[in-house]
Protein backbone atom coordinates (compact mmCIF):
# COMPACT_ATOMS: atom_id res chain seq x y z
CA UNK A 1 0.00 0.00 0.00
CA UNK A 2 1.37 3.42 -0.93
CA UNK A 3 0.54 6.39 1.33
CA UNK A 4 -0.60 9.69 -0.13
CA UNK A 5 2.33 12.20 0.16
CA UNK A 6 -0.06 14.77 1.67
CA UNK A 7 -1.10 12.36 4.45
CA UNK A 8 2.56 11.47 4.94
CA UNK A 9 3.43 15.17 5.30
CA UNK A 10 0.63 15.76 7.79
CA UNK A 11 1.74 12.73 9.82
CA UNK A 12 5.31 14.04 9.88
CA UNK A 13 4.11 17.44 11.12
CA UNK A 14 2.01 15.76 13.81
CA UNK A 15 4.96 13.64 15.02
CA UNK A 16 7.25 16.72 15.16
CA UNK A 17 4.65 18.62 17.21
CA UNK A 18 4.22 15.75 19.69
CA UNK A 19 8.01 15.34 20.11
CA UNK A 20 8.44 19.12 20.58
CA UNK A 21 5.68 19.24 23.22
CA UNK A 22 7.14 16.30 25.15
CA UNK A 23 10.67 17.76 24.92
CA UNK A 24 9.47 21.17 26.19
CA UNK A 25 7.64 19.51 29.08
CA UNK A 26 10.66 17.45 30.14
CA UNK A 27 13.19 20.30 29.87
CA UNK A 28 10.97 22.80 31.72
CA UNK A 29 10.81 20.58 34.83
CA UNK A 30 13.25 21.89 37.43
CA UNK A 31 14.84 19.88 40.24
CA UNK A 32 13.35 20.66 43.68
CA UNK A 33 14.90 23.76 45.27
CA UNK A 34 17.18 22.99 48.21
CA UNK A 35 17.27 25.72 50.87
CA UNK A 36 20.82 26.93 51.46
CA UNK A 37 22.33 26.44 54.90
CA UNK A 38 23.33 29.56 56.79
CA UNK A 39 26.67 29.50 58.56
CA UNK A 40 28.32 31.71 61.15
CA UNK A 41 32.09 32.21 61.13
CA UNK A 42 33.67 32.93 64.50
CA UNK A 43 37.24 34.11 64.95
CA UNK A 44 39.33 34.81 68.05
CA UNK A 45 40.33 38.51 68.35
CA UNK A 46 43.99 37.43 68.59
CA UNK A 47 43.68 35.15 65.58
CA UNK A 48 44.43 31.94 67.50
CA UNK A 49 41.16 30.16 66.83
CA UNK A 50 38.52 30.01 64.11
CA UNK A 51 35.35 27.98 63.70
CA UNK A 52 32.28 27.78 61.47
CA UNK A 53 28.96 26.68 62.89
CA UNK A 54 25.29 26.83 61.93
CA UNK A 55 23.61 30.22 62.21
CA UNK A 56 21.62 30.81 65.41
CA UNK A 57 18.94 33.47 65.72
CA UNK A 58 20.50 36.59 67.22
CA UNK A 59 23.87 36.12 65.50
CA UNK A 60 25.30 39.19 63.80
CA UNK A 61 28.72 40.26 62.59
CA UNK A 62 30.68 41.96 65.36
CA UNK A 63 28.88 40.14 68.18
CA UNK A 64 31.03 38.72 70.97
CA UNK A 65 30.12 35.08 71.58
CA UNK A 66 32.47 34.02 74.37
CA UNK A 67 36.15 33.56 75.06
CA UNK A 68 38.76 31.78 72.98
CA UNK A 69 39.43 28.26 74.35
CA UNK A 70 43.15 28.68 73.51
CA UNK A 71 44.05 32.21 74.67
CA UNK A 72 40.98 33.64 76.43
CA UNK A 73 40.60 36.55 73.99
CA UNK A 74 37.06 37.49 72.89
CA UNK A 75 35.50 35.35 70.18
CA UNK A 76 33.83 37.52 67.54
CA UNK A 77 31.43 36.70 64.72
CA UNK A 78 33.14 37.89 61.53
CA UNK A 79 30.74 36.58 58.89
CA UNK A 80 27.32 35.08 58.33
CA UNK A 81 26.78 33.57 54.89
CA UNK A 82 24.69 31.02 53.05
CA UNK A 83 26.10 27.97 51.36
CA UNK A 84 24.32 25.93 48.72
CA UNK A 85 23.90 22.34 49.85
CA UNK A 86 23.41 19.31 47.69
CA UNK A 87 20.09 17.40 47.67
CA UNK A 88 21.89 14.55 49.51
CA UNK A 89 23.10 16.89 52.30
CA UNK A 90 19.68 18.50 52.66
CA UNK A 91 17.86 15.18 52.97
CA UNK A 92 20.43 13.95 55.51
CA UNK A 93 19.83 17.06 57.65
CA UNK A 94 16.04 16.93 57.51
CA UNK B 1 -7.55 13.30 -13.34
CA UNK B 2 -4.79 11.14 -11.81
CA UNK B 3 -3.78 10.85 -8.11
CA UNK B 4 -0.70 13.11 -8.16
CA UNK B 5 -2.49 16.10 -9.73
CA UNK B 6 -5.28 15.58 -7.15
CA UNK B 7 -3.02 16.09 -4.09
CA UNK B 8 -1.12 18.86 -5.85
CA UNK B 9 -4.31 20.86 -6.43
CA UNK B 10 -5.39 20.23 -2.80
CA UNK B 11 -2.02 21.50 -1.58
CA UNK B 12 -2.30 24.58 -3.81
CA UNK B 13 -5.77 25.39 -2.46
CA UNK B 14 -4.46 24.92 1.10
CA UNK B 15 -1.53 27.24 0.41
CA UNK B 16 -3.75 29.95 -1.02
CA UNK B 17 -6.18 29.69 1.89
CA UNK B 18 -3.34 29.76 4.43
CA UNK B 19 -1.82 32.78 2.71
CA UNK B 20 -5.17 34.61 2.83
CA UNK B 21 -5.60 33.61 6.47
CA UNK B 22 -2.13 34.80 7.48
CA UNK B 23 -1.95 37.99 5.42
CA UNK B 24 -5.43 39.39 5.16
CA UNK B 25 -7.04 38.69 8.54
CA UNK B 26 -6.07 39.59 12.12
CA UNK B 27 -6.95 36.10 13.33
CA UNK B 28 -3.28 35.07 13.86
CA UNK B 29 -2.73 38.14 16.05
CA UNK B 30 -5.90 37.38 17.98
CA UNK B 31 -4.70 33.83 18.50
CA UNK B 32 -1.31 35.09 19.62
CA UNK B 33 -2.99 37.55 21.99
CA UNK B 34 -5.08 34.77 23.45
CA UNK B 35 -2.01 32.57 23.85
CA UNK B 36 0.14 35.28 25.52
CA UNK B 37 -2.77 36.36 27.74
CA UNK B 38 -3.19 32.81 28.97
CA UNK B 39 0.57 32.64 29.65
CA UNK B 40 0.43 35.92 31.63
CA UNK B 41 -2.65 34.89 33.64
CA UNK B 42 -0.80 31.84 34.98
CA UNK B 43 2.17 34.03 36.01
CA UNK B 44 -0.12 36.65 37.53
CA UNK B 45 -1.54 33.95 39.74
CA UNK B 46 2.01 33.12 40.90
CA UNK B 47 2.71 36.82 41.44
CA UNK B 48 -0.39 37.15 43.63
CA UNK B 49 0.71 34.09 45.59
CA UNK B 50 4.10 35.73 46.20
CA UNK B 51 2.40 38.94 47.34
CA UNK B 52 0.08 37.04 49.69
CA UNK B 53 2.99 35.10 51.15
CA UNK B 54 4.94 38.31 51.79
CA UNK B 55 1.89 39.79 53.52
CA UNK B 56 1.48 36.70 55.70
CA UNK B 57 5.14 36.89 56.76
CA UNK B 58 4.84 40.61 57.55
CA UNK B 59 1.64 40.17 59.56
CA UNK B 60 3.13 37.28 61.52
CA UNK B 61 6.26 39.35 62.34
CA UNK B 62 4.23 42.41 63.33
CA UNK B 63 2.01 40.26 65.59
CA UNK B 64 5.13 38.94 67.33
CA UNK B 65 6.22 42.53 67.94
CA UNK B 66 2.90 43.20 69.65
CA UNK B 67 1.17 45.35 67.01
CA UNK B 68 -2.55 45.28 67.88
CA UNK B 69 -3.97 45.33 64.34
CA UNK B 70 -1.08 44.28 62.09
CA UNK B 71 -3.14 43.97 58.89
CA UNK B 72 -4.49 47.50 59.11
CA UNK B 73 -1.05 48.82 60.09
CA UNK B 74 0.51 47.17 57.03
CA UNK B 75 -2.25 48.05 54.54
CA UNK B 76 -2.11 51.68 55.59
CA UNK B 77 1.62 51.73 54.90
CA UNK B 78 1.37 50.00 51.51
CA UNK B 79 -0.98 52.52 49.96
CA UNK B 80 0.70 55.62 51.35
CA UNK B 81 4.14 57.15 51.84
CA UNK B 82 4.81 57.72 48.12
CA UNK B 83 7.28 60.39 47.10
CA UNK B 84 6.84 62.90 44.27
CA UNK B 85 10.12 63.72 42.60
CA UNK B 86 11.09 67.40 42.57
CA UNK B 87 10.67 69.54 39.44
CA UNK B 88 13.56 68.83 37.07
CA UNK B 89 12.82 71.46 34.40
CA UNK B 90 14.34 73.99 36.77
CA UNK B 91 17.39 72.09 38.08
CA UNK B 92 18.66 74.73 40.53
CA UNK B 93 18.81 73.19 43.98
CA UNK B 94 17.24 69.94 42.74
CA UNK B 95 19.54 67.83 44.93
CA UNK B 96 18.76 69.90 48.01
CA UNK B 97 15.03 69.60 47.29
CA UNK B 98 15.32 65.85 46.69
CA UNK B 99 17.33 65.42 49.89
CA UNK B 100 14.69 67.36 51.78
CA UNK B 101 11.88 65.18 50.39
CA UNK B 102 13.78 61.97 51.16
CA UNK B 103 14.42 63.12 54.74
CA UNK B 104 10.79 64.14 55.21
CA UNK B 105 9.58 60.75 53.97
CA UNK B 106 12.12 58.88 56.07
CA UNK B 107 11.04 60.81 59.18
CA UNK B 108 7.37 60.18 58.41
CA UNK B 109 7.96 56.41 58.01
CA UNK B 110 9.96 56.25 61.25
CA UNK B 111 7.26 58.18 63.09
CA UNK B 112 4.54 55.87 61.71
CA UNK B 113 6.43 52.72 62.73
CA UNK B 114 7.50 54.08 66.12
CA UNK B 115 3.95 55.15 66.95
CA UNK B 116 2.68 51.58 66.58
CA UNK B 117 5.69 49.72 67.92
CA UNK B 118 6.34 51.96 70.88
CA UNK B 119 9.71 51.98 72.54
CA UNK B 120 11.50 49.03 70.94
CA UNK B 121 15.14 48.52 70.03
CA UNK B 122 16.41 50.51 67.05
CA UNK B 123 17.33 47.40 65.05
CA UNK B 124 13.80 45.98 65.37
CA UNK B 125 12.31 49.27 64.21
CA UNK B 126 14.72 49.41 61.26
CA UNK B 127 13.92 45.82 60.27
CA UNK B 128 10.18 46.57 60.44
CA UNK B 129 10.60 49.59 58.16
CA UNK B 130 12.49 47.52 55.60
CA UNK B 131 9.95 44.70 55.87
CA UNK B 132 7.10 47.10 55.07
CA UNK B 133 9.08 48.62 52.19
CA UNK B 134 9.67 45.15 50.69
CA UNK B 135 5.98 44.19 50.86
CA UNK B 136 5.19 47.57 49.34
CA UNK B 137 7.56 46.91 46.41
CA UNK B 138 6.04 43.46 45.75
CA UNK B 139 2.58 44.99 45.77
CA UNK B 140 3.71 47.73 43.37
CA UNK B 141 5.18 45.15 40.96
CA UNK B 142 1.89 43.21 41.01
CA UNK B 143 -0.15 46.35 40.43
CA UNK B 144 2.01 47.63 37.55
CA UNK B 145 2.01 44.24 35.79
CA UNK B 146 -1.78 43.98 36.09
CA UNK B 147 -2.12 47.52 34.78
CA UNK B 148 -0.22 46.80 31.57
CA UNK B 149 -1.93 43.44 31.12
CA UNK B 150 -5.41 44.94 31.41
CA UNK B 151 -4.41 47.85 29.19
CA UNK B 152 -3.15 45.42 26.53
CA UNK B 153 -6.37 43.40 26.62
CA UNK B 154 -8.59 46.50 26.64
CA UNK B 155 -7.11 47.83 23.40
CA UNK B 156 -6.21 44.41 21.91
CA UNK B 157 -2.62 45.62 21.91
CA UNK B 158 -0.96 42.28 21.22
CA UNK B 159 2.51 43.87 21.08
CA UNK B 160 2.12 45.13 24.66
CA UNK B 161 0.76 41.79 25.85
CA UNK B 162 3.54 39.89 24.07
CA UNK B 163 6.23 42.17 25.56
CA UNK B 164 4.76 41.68 29.01
CA UNK B 165 4.63 37.90 28.54
CA UNK B 166 8.28 37.85 27.54
CA UNK B 167 9.20 39.97 30.59
CA UNK B 168 7.17 37.86 33.01
CA UNK B 169 9.88 35.32 33.97
CA UNK B 170 12.25 38.16 34.94
CA UNK B 171 9.50 40.01 36.81
CA UNK B 172 8.57 36.86 38.72
CA UNK B 173 12.20 36.20 39.60
CA UNK B 174 12.52 39.74 40.96
CA UNK B 175 9.31 39.48 43.00
CA UNK B 176 10.48 36.12 44.38
CA UNK B 177 13.85 37.65 45.33
CA UNK B 178 12.06 40.37 47.28
CA UNK B 179 9.90 37.78 48.99
CA UNK B 180 12.96 35.69 49.93
CA UNK B 181 14.65 38.87 51.18
CA UNK B 182 11.97 39.13 53.86
CA UNK B 183 13.35 35.94 55.46
CA UNK B 184 16.86 37.39 55.49
CA UNK B 185 15.66 40.61 57.14
CA UNK B 186 13.50 38.76 59.67
CA UNK B 187 16.38 36.47 60.65
CA UNK B 188 18.75 39.44 60.69
CA UNK B 189 21.40 37.84 58.48
CA UNK B 190 23.69 40.07 56.38
CA UNK B 191 22.52 40.47 52.79
CA UNK B 192 24.59 40.73 49.60
CA UNK B 193 24.17 44.50 49.62
CA UNK B 194 25.97 44.49 52.98
CA UNK B 195 29.43 43.96 51.45
CA UNK B 196 30.35 47.62 52.08
CA UNK B 197 29.52 47.55 55.82
CA UNK B 198 31.17 44.10 56.14
CA UNK B 199 34.43 45.33 54.59
CA UNK B 200 34.28 48.40 56.86
CA UNK B 201 33.66 46.12 59.86
CA UNK B 202 36.87 44.21 59.14
CA UNK B 203 38.95 47.39 59.47
CA UNK B 204 37.03 48.57 62.56
CA UNK B 205 38.28 45.77 64.81
CA UNK B 206 37.31 46.54 68.41
CA UNK B 207 37.18 50.35 68.05
CA UNK B 208 34.16 52.10 69.59
CA UNK B 209 31.99 54.24 67.32
CA UNK B 210 30.80 57.83 67.55
CA UNK B 211 27.65 59.01 65.81
CA UNK B 212 28.42 61.29 62.88
CA UNK B 213 24.98 61.47 61.20
CA UNK B 214 21.59 59.90 61.81
CA UNK B 215 22.05 56.08 61.99
CA UNK B 216 25.62 56.52 60.71
CA UNK B 217 28.75 55.87 62.76
CA UNK B 218 32.36 56.94 62.53
CA UNK B 219 35.24 54.76 63.76
CA UNK B 220 38.74 56.17 64.05
CA UNK B 221 41.58 53.65 63.95
CA UNK B 222 45.05 53.04 62.55
CA UNK B 223 46.19 50.90 59.62
CA UNK B 224 49.92 50.41 59.04
CA UNK B 225 50.81 53.95 60.13
CA UNK B 226 47.85 55.64 58.39
CA UNK B 227 44.93 57.18 60.26
CA UNK B 228 41.75 55.46 59.14
CA UNK B 229 38.32 57.11 59.39
CA UNK B 230 35.68 54.46 58.79
CA UNK B 231 32.08 55.39 58.06
CA UNK B 232 29.24 52.87 58.00
CA UNK B 233 25.55 52.68 58.83
CA UNK B 234 24.74 51.72 62.43
CA UNK B 235 23.95 48.00 62.72
CA UNK B 236 22.85 45.39 63.24
CA UNK B 237 19.44 46.70 62.13
CA UNK B 238 18.50 47.16 58.47
CA UNK B 239 19.57 50.65 57.47
CA UNK B 240 21.86 52.34 54.96
CA UNK B 241 22.40 55.50 57.01
CA UNK B 242 23.43 58.83 55.47
CA UNK B 243 27.03 58.21 54.32
CA UNK B 244 27.27 61.28 52.04
CA UNK B 245 26.46 63.67 54.84
CA UNK B 246 28.86 61.77 57.12
CA UNK B 247 31.75 62.07 54.62
CA UNK B 248 31.06 65.80 54.28
CA UNK B 249 31.18 66.29 58.07
CA UNK B 250 34.35 64.26 58.58
CA UNK B 251 36.24 65.97 55.74
CA UNK B 252 35.15 69.42 57.01
CA UNK B 253 36.24 68.46 60.53
CA UNK B 254 39.66 67.47 59.19
CA UNK B 255 39.88 70.70 57.18
CA UNK B 256 40.16 68.71 53.95
CA UNK B 257 43.44 67.07 55.03
CA UNK B 258 42.51 63.62 53.68
CA UNK B 259 44.77 61.70 51.32
CA UNK B 260 41.99 59.53 49.85
CA UNK B 261 38.32 58.65 50.14
CA UNK B 262 37.57 54.99 49.40
CA UNK B 263 33.97 53.83 48.91
CA UNK B 264 33.04 50.12 48.90
CA UNK B 265 29.70 48.86 47.64
CA UNK B 266 27.90 46.01 45.92
CA UNK B 267 27.49 46.34 42.15
CA UNK B 268 25.12 44.54 39.82
CA UNK B 269 26.99 42.06 37.69
CA UNK B 270 26.45 41.45 34.01
CA UNK B 271 25.34 37.96 33.03
CA UNK B 272 28.83 37.25 31.67
CA UNK B 273 30.46 38.15 35.01
CA UNK B 274 30.90 35.94 38.05
CA UNK B 275 29.41 36.62 41.49
CA UNK B 276 32.08 37.81 43.91
CA UNK B 277 34.30 39.44 41.27
CA UNK B 278 35.98 42.55 42.62
CA UNK B 279 36.78 45.64 40.57
CA UNK B 280 38.16 49.04 41.49
CA UNK B 281 37.98 52.40 39.81
CA UNK B 282 37.40 56.09 40.34
CA UNK B 283 34.28 57.78 41.71
CA UNK B 284 31.74 57.29 44.46
CA UNK B 285 30.47 53.71 44.62
CA UNK B 286 26.99 54.34 45.95
CA UNK B 287 23.57 53.69 44.44
CA UNK B 288 21.38 56.23 46.22
CA UNK B 289 18.86 58.48 44.42
CA UNK B 290 21.45 61.29 44.32
CA UNK B 291 21.94 63.40 47.46
CA UNK B 292 24.41 61.11 49.24
CA UNK B 293 26.48 60.44 46.15
CA UNK B 294 26.70 64.08 45.17
CA UNK B 295 27.69 65.00 48.74
CA UNK B 296 30.71 62.67 48.47
CA UNK B 297 31.61 63.92 44.99
CA UNK B 298 31.30 67.59 45.93
CA UNK B 299 33.34 67.18 49.11
CA UNK B 300 36.09 65.30 47.29
CA UNK B 301 36.15 67.90 44.50
CA UNK B 302 36.17 70.87 46.90
CA UNK B 303 39.37 69.64 48.54
CA UNK B 304 40.82 67.79 45.49
CA UNK B 305 40.75 64.48 47.34
CA UNK B 306 41.16 61.43 45.07
CA UNK B 307 38.02 59.28 45.17
CA UNK B 308 38.45 55.51 44.85
CA UNK B 309 35.65 52.98 44.36
CA UNK B 310 35.80 49.26 45.07
CA UNK B 311 32.85 47.06 44.11
CA UNK B 312 31.88 43.43 44.61
CA UNK B 313 29.73 42.07 41.76
CA UNK B 314 26.50 40.16 42.29
CA UNK B 315 23.01 39.76 40.83
CA UNK B 316 20.01 41.73 42.10
CA UNK B 317 18.65 38.59 43.79
CA UNK B 318 21.98 38.02 45.57
CA UNK B 319 22.08 41.66 46.70
CA UNK B 320 18.70 41.26 48.42
CA UNK B 321 19.17 37.86 50.04
CA UNK B 322 21.39 36.35 52.73
CA UNK B 323 24.99 36.89 51.70
CA UNK B 324 26.19 33.89 49.72
CA UNK B 325 29.58 32.25 50.20
CA UNK B 326 30.73 33.56 46.79
CA UNK B 327 29.86 37.12 47.79
CA UNK B 328 31.65 36.63 51.11
CA UNK B 329 34.73 35.47 49.21
CA UNK B 330 34.37 38.70 47.20
CA UNK B 331 34.41 40.64 50.48
CA UNK B 332 37.73 39.03 51.40
CA UNK B 333 39.16 39.97 48.00
CA UNK B 334 37.85 43.55 48.38
CA UNK B 335 39.62 43.82 51.77
CA UNK B 336 42.92 42.88 50.11
CA UNK B 337 42.34 45.42 47.30
CA UNK B 338 41.68 48.18 49.86
CA UNK B 339 44.77 47.27 51.87
CA UNK B 340 46.81 47.52 48.66
CA UNK B 341 45.29 50.91 47.75
CA UNK B 342 46.04 52.29 51.22
CA UNK B 343 49.60 50.96 51.28
CA UNK B 344 50.43 52.14 47.76
CA UNK B 345 48.54 55.43 47.53
CA UNK B 346 48.34 56.81 51.07
CA UNK B 347 51.68 57.94 52.57
CA UNK B 348 52.35 56.96 56.19
CA UNK B 349 51.08 59.48 58.72
CA UNK B 350 48.24 60.68 56.48
CA UNK B 351 44.50 60.15 56.79
CA UNK B 352 42.16 58.08 54.66
CA UNK B 353 38.38 57.78 54.78
CA UNK B 354 36.84 54.36 54.13
CA UNK B 355 33.08 54.34 53.53
CA UNK B 356 31.17 51.04 53.65
CA UNK B 357 28.08 51.66 51.55
CA UNK B 358 25.03 49.42 51.75
CA UNK B 359 22.50 47.87 54.08
CA UNK B 360 24.06 46.92 57.38
CA UNK B 361 21.47 44.34 58.46
CA UNK B 362 23.21 41.66 60.53
CA UNK B 363 26.43 43.70 60.76
CA UNK B 364 27.18 45.74 63.88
Amino acid sequence: MQLDPLILGLLAVFVVLVVYTLFSFVTSRKPPAVPPKILTKIVCASGNHSEVREFKEGDYVGKEVGKCPKCGSPLLIVAVYSEVQSVKEASARS
Amino acid sequence: MNGSSDWASTLLVLLILTSLFLNFTDIPQKMQLWRWASFIRKRLYQLSEIENESRRKAISYLSKLGVSNPREFMENFLDNFFIIEPVSKEPTDIIRRLKHLLRVRSTAVKAYVSEKLGNIELWKRNNTEVLLEIVSVIRLINKVVRHYFQLGLKYSNWVLVMQLALEMPQILRLAKSYNDAIDAFLKGTPVGDGVGPLVARYFVGITKPEQVSEETDLYITEFEGRRLYIIKARGPGATVGWPGEAVEKVVEKLGGRVARIITVDAALRLESEETGEVAYGVGAAIGDPGPEKIAIERTATRYSIPLEAVVVKMSDAEALNTMSKKVYEGVQKAIEVIKKIIKEKVPKGESVILVGIGNTVGIL
